[in-house]
């Protein structure tokens, strides 16, 4: 198993290098994109495309926190600041590394292209569907009241 | 200042696959009891892991090949990340940076012929979400249903370069790209069902500016004429403000149907709230060029091919190939009936006609498709074998065809059983000639004093004495001899 393992990240390393290639030839180009989803130069590094600096204010947090829909203390906000800040703080001394001729990891697997067939297959019942439910009515799930789109 | 228009349209089109896009789920919401199609991937159970359906990214590969895009060797998938409940994730799984299909094009013909080339910019592959249902119970609260049938399902999403100018080019680019998506066989198309969504940008800048003006997106139409018809309203919406001197803010705003105008939505959470990452669940797809090929191969001719075969091989017009090609359905009849036909591409032009005028009358009075009518292009086929052989005169056999598609007999049985067979015996029509004549003494004299006309009412009489039998052309010659002869 072991020998696997060591065989697939080999493969894997040299299939990074040729058939997944890098931004290029995966097709993006600053055109591709509209222009809210322009790209920084470095798309997939943390904190890319955010105008935080390695330290987050105040705001930064409680936008973060509005995003994942997290209530946050004053206090959990001063420490998630300071805690947060960290995370960036560790990202910027990987950025002072040269990935110039590196092709960025969007996979820590080896594998590619795995598929399924077009075939259906039973779905749940929808009691075992709804069972986590924290609120049903009839064969729906209900929630709160959402503004229709 | 005269202002010009730029859009660019976002297409969602749900791909006819019988499973969702990363699960074995049934893909057939629409007539499910709701919460029947679904399972523990499609409800973003924790622990659970997404399968790609791999006919959805062949039909995905089809429309970009189709639209002229460029296929890159690699695609990924990535996580849209936004709080609703019509998401059971949390995030959608979409392309962001490496889509299936990039940098097509599709050429439009305005009516007065110019043609248009509208790039498009990407064609990619995402999930659909769950449909919720709006309440307000007994004591007055609002609340929302959620049935998750259709969550997980498989949207494909064209989008175009801002290159539209106006309403009716983005109508006719939203009309040719339903008809391809049709021919290819990958998407019903049916906008008044949701199967084929349009999201239109629109800005306005003045005649000669390079620059693009603030961007409004509208949402919610259901039907080509609603597109255009609020692409209109909100040309004339940002006309009035920037007249006015006023800045028009970057916003979504929805149509609304029975008011005619557009009204502002919630404004658009900026794009890089969506966090899009790379989905870990999902391996990249490398599409090697001989998988590009094989789908290549399995594409069916398409509209515009055929429209051009049809003029240059079978010599239609410009019209009547038009006509045909415009539902993929019509032209499959239209090449059928063709292959029966013993006088080979000879007889494309009747068809043509055939079809265009009294097939699709019937089909229009009827309210039907082509797929459900009683006469299948063999037996219309037989039919015009009957003009063709003399057997039937054109005017008798539009009788014969109303009878056909009347109670679906064949063409064949219906003359034998009414006697309808055309008359083309000399001796038989001579008869009813020299019977007319002597039944009309006063016609004939006109006739010979120089009232052509007078003919015409003989014609009628033999016509009339045979029940409308005698082959036309054949009674004309003789009743022109016989009263030019004694």
């Amino acid at each position: 198993m072991a020998g696997d393992n060591k065989g697939d990240r080999a493969k894997q390393n040299g299939r990074t290098s040729s058939t997944i290639p890098p931004r290029a030839a995966a097709g993006v180009s600053d055109g591709l994109l509209d222009e809210g989803y322009a790209w920084t130069d470095a798309p997939h590094r943390p904190g890319a495309g955010y105008t935080w600096s390695m330290s987050l204010t105040r705001d930064d947090v409680l936008h973060v926190a509005r995003l994942a829909r997290l209530g946050l203390t004053d206090e959990e906000v001063e420490r998630m600041q300071g805690q947060l800040s960290l995370i960036l703080e560790q990202f910027e001394t990987l950025r002072r590394l040269d990935t110039e001729q590196v092709p960025p990891t969007f996979q820590v697997f080896a594998t590619t292209n795995v598929f399924r067939d077009d075939e259906p297959r039973p779905s749940f019942p929808v009691d075992d569907v709804l069972q986590n439910a924290p609120l049903r009515e009839g064969d729906y799930l209900r929630v709160r009241a959402v503004l229709e789109e | 200042m005269r202002y010009e228009a730029v859009i660019g349209l976002e297409v969602h089109a749900q791909l006819v696959t019988k499973t969702k896009m990363f699960c074995s789920c049934s893909a057939a919401y629409a007539d499910a009891p709701p919460n029947s199609t679904v399972c523990p991937i499609c409800l973003g159970m924790p622990g659970t892991l997404p399968v790609a359906n791999k006919r959805a990214i062949d039909f995905t590969i089809m429309t970009g090949l189709a639209l002229g895009c460029t296929i890159p060797e690699w695609a990924k998938f990535d996580r849209k990340n936004y709080p609703y409940p019509d998401l059971m994730k949390g995030y959608q799984i979409s392309q962001y940076d490496a889509p299936l299909c990039i940098n097509g094009a599709l050429t439009i013909s305005l009516p007065d012929g110019t043609r248009r080339r509208i790039g498009i910019t990407r064609v990619h592959l995402e999930e659909d979400t769950a449909r919720l249902l709006h309440r307000v119970d007994a004591s007055g609260e609002a609340h929302s249903l959620i049935d998750v049938n259709r969550a997980g399902t498989p949207l494909m999403e064209i989008v175009s370069e801002p290159d539209l100018r106006t309403p009716e080019e983005a109508k006719l680019y939203l009309q040719k790209l339903r008809r391809i998506l049709r021919y290819l066989g990958v998407s019903s198309g049916n906008m008044e069902e949701g199967s084929f969504r349009c999201d239109a940008n629109i800005s306005l800048r003045p005649v000669g500016e390079t620059a693009f003006g603030a961007k409004v997106e509208i949402k919610n139409m259901n039907s080509f004429a609603s597109v255009e018809r609020a692409l209109e309203y909100e040309i004339a919406r940002q006309t009035d403000l920037l007249e006015r001197g006023e800045r028009i803010p970057q916003e979504t705003r929805g149509w609304v149907e029975d008011k005619g105008y557009t009204v502002g939505q919630r404004s658009k959470e900026h794009a890089h709230d969506y966090r899009y990452f790379p989905e870990p669940d999902l391996p990249p797809v490398v599409i090697d060029r001989a998988w590009v090929e094989r789908l290549r191969a399995q594409m069916p001719e398409l509209p515009d091919e055929k429209e051009q075969r049809y003029r240059t091989v079978l010599g239609l017009s410009d019209y009547d190939a038009k006509q045909l090609v415009a539902d993929r359905r019509t032209a499959e009849y239209f090449e059928q009936a063709l292959a029966a036909s013993s006088a080979g591409n000879g007889r494309a032009k009747a068809l043509a006609n055939w079809i265009i005028n009294d097939v699709n009358s019937v089909l229009n009075a009827r309210g039907i498709e082509i797929d459900a009518f009683p006469v299948r292009p063999e037996g219309l086929n037989e039919l015009l074998d009957l003009v063709d052989s003399g057997a039937l005169s054109v005017k008798i056999a539009r009788d014969v065809f109303a009878r056909m598609v009347e109670t679906g007999r064949s063409a064949t049985a219906i003359v034998e059983e009414q006697g309808l067979r055309q008359i083309s015996d000399d001796t038989i029509v001579l008869q009813a000639i020299d019977a007319a004549m002597a039944e009309n003494p006063k016609a004939v004299e006109d006739f010979r004093a120089g009232k052509t006309a007078a003919l015409d009412f003989l014609f009628g009489k033999v016509m009339k004495a045979t029940r409308g039998k005698a082959n036309p052309q054949l009674t004309r010659r003789l009743l022109s001899e016989k009263l030019g002869s004694s």
